[in-house]
């Protein structure tokens, strides 16, 4: 059965949020399924909503990566795609200030992907199973 | 199209083939080995009536690689009544049980977990994995594997794929690089180059006894090596009954790199159109962003202007809805290859597409380099291993049916 994402509101300035840390998600507009398509730009397959519950499932708990300086988020073990070109990761980085709105984009892990710590944190709480992990590792989710 | 399928219940996290043995890693982390020969005797005592159809599947995939099966097959018939035999037994859904601890030898341990890639070459196990890769040396008796030596460390980088050809090895070491390894002149353990021949490599694939670097999953390289036939050296030690004694070193690695748009440039698609590719020794296979599936051979007939030749072939077209996900890997088998999704592993065989498994796999691995395997698919999946043997398409039949150089040597001399 495909995933149901809850339903979420855009505030007055086009953010989403707060997030339990108060963070507030902005959506850019070259990262949306509705872009052109650029070859450094990564496009979501999602609704700006749903691009926030990727971004509040890993801002709440914290899923941040130590080696590559952001958040990393992952749905349903990876059941559900988030981006155009089938990715199933997706990466947030850490706002210069943090007042500054947060933002993201999917990620193919061939590119970037959570570093060991992160990974070992998930396995660990039952976000991926190993196998998932062997795949992350080796660049083929 | 038939396929036995042979389900083995275990906690596995990867598996191998080799030399009539199952290799695997435990969940445990200890390296175990089970003989394929006992698998066929458990299967035969429950399925006596499949004896001989299990035996070919499982044991003897060169049954119609010589002269006797190129008589046999001739005989109008024999081919369909065994087809009829391998679909019935292709009806069973066969699944046996073996005891963690009594059946299964224990090799060794795994030096850390998880474990990348396993590749059994040339009597010896290698272990990827994210301290570097583990070499240990094997040595093979009725119905048992010793490990001639404890595991031994032969790379330091974090090693995520292992391919082998020919006595030589390469080890893609993601953002670390590509490497290279030799068994020539063996002495104890391969000899591993300290050059990095790519900054980046994800996995490699032979095109003969060059080498095409996989940087990202759609993009790669194509490395063309210098190579020399070596006729009076001793070669190393082969398994002498899977492997081909192959006497051609690879003397100067990389001597010329293309890259991805050089090789693409009669091609009438992009780099950037390309979803995933993997190529074989002689094609090149490309799911593209658009859903078609193509083929593309390669054009080596000067060596210093390694092309992809302008004509694509078109494959398993009425598949569109189904390839246009993108694989997670992908493996050549003959006439076709074995595609692993996100959450199924697809046959592209014949002309057909069957569906082997209908839910996430851990590893999908095929053996077209080897003598008795080569027509079985081995895929790990969290519960188990599912051992898959494949019934030859007519054309590979009619193929064997037209004798080849050899054979008609011995025709002629009989």
């Amino acid at each position: 059965m495909a995933f149901k994402f809850p339903k979420c509101k855009r505030t007055k300035d086009g953010t989403y949020g707060p997030t339990s840390r108060d963070h507030y998600y902005l959506p850019i507009s070259y990262h949306a399924r509705t872009a052109l398509k650029k070859l450094s730009k990564s496009r979501w397959c999602l609704s700006e909503a749903e691009q926030f519950y990727v971004f509040r499932i890993a801002d709440e708990p914290w899923w941040q990566c130590t080696v590559n300086h952001g958040l990393f988020s992952i749905v349903d073990f990876g059941n559900v795609i988030v981006g155009e070109e089938g990715e199933r990761l997706a990466a947030f980085p850490i706002p210069r200030n943090s007042s500054d709105y947060w933002h993201g984009y999917p990620i193919q892990t061939e590119e970037s992907k959570p570093g060991p710590d992160l990974l070992d944190r998930w396995e660990e709480e039952g976000i991926i199973t190993p196998h998932l992990r062997r795949k992350i590792e080796t660049g083929r989710l | 199209m038939s396929h036995l399928r042979i389900f083995i219940p275990a906690g596995v996290l990867d598996s191998y083939v080799y030399s009539g043995y199952l290799f695997a890693i435990f969940n445990d982390g200890t390296l175990r080995v089970l003989p394929l020969q006992k698998v066929y005797e458990a299967l035969t005592s429950q399925h006596a009536h499949f004896k001989g159809t299990l035996r070919l599947a499982i044991l003897r995939n060169d049954w119609q690689d010589n002269l006797q099966a190129v008589t046999f097959l001739a005989i109008g018939g024999f081919r369909k009544v065994l087809a009829k035999e391998w679909q019935k037994a292709a009806l069973n859904r066969f699944t046996i049980e073996f005891d963690k601890d009594k059946d299964w030898q224990i090799l060794a341990k795994a030096p850390a977990m998880p474990i990348y890639d396993i590749r059994l070459y040339a009597n010896r196990v290698y272990l990827a994995h994210r301290d570097g890769v583990r070499e240990g040396r094997l040595s093979f008796y009725h119905n048992e594997v010793r490990l001639d030596n404890p595991l031994v460390k032969i790379f330091d980088a974090r090693t995520v794929n292992i391919s082998a050809r020919s006595g030589n090895l390469m080890f893609s070491a993601d953002h670390e690089g590509l490497y290279y390894g030799s068994l020539w002149n063996e002495r104890k353990t391969t000899k591993i180059s300290s050059r990095c021949y790519a900054p980046k490599s994800l996995r490699t694939g032979w095109s003969g006894f060059d080498v095409v670097n996989y940087e990202r999953q759609a993009h790669f390289s194509y490395l063309e090596n210098e190579i020399v036939r070596r006729k009076d050296q001793r070669p190393f030690r082969y398994s002498e009954i899977d492997e081909s004694p192959e006497k051609i070193e690879i003397v100067r690695m990389a001597a010329k790199t293309y890259s991805m748009n050089e090789v693409l440039e009669k091609v009438p698609f992009q780099s950037g159109d390309v979803q995933y590719c993997f190529n074989s020794t002689t094609t090149c296979f490309f799911f593209l962003k658009d859903g078609r599936f193509v083929s593309v051979n390669f054009a080596k007939e000067r060596r210093d202007n390694v092309r992809l030749r302008s004509k694509i072939h078109p494959m398993f077209s009425a598949a569109k809805e189904i390839i246009s996900q993108k694989p997670s890997s992908a493996a050549a088998f003959p006439l076709g290859c074995v595609v692993e999704y996100f959450d199924r592993v697809l046959l592209f065989h014949d002309g057909k597409v069957v569906t082997l498994e209908d839910s996430p796999v851990i590893s999908v691995r095929t053996f077209p380099a080897s003598r008795r395997f080569r027509r079985q698919i081995c895929i790990t999946k969290e519960d188990g291993i599912a051992l898959h043997a494949v019934f030859p398409a007519e054309d590979e039949i009619s193929r064997i049916n037209t004798p080849n150089r050899l054979q008609r040597m011995a025709l002629a001399a009989a």
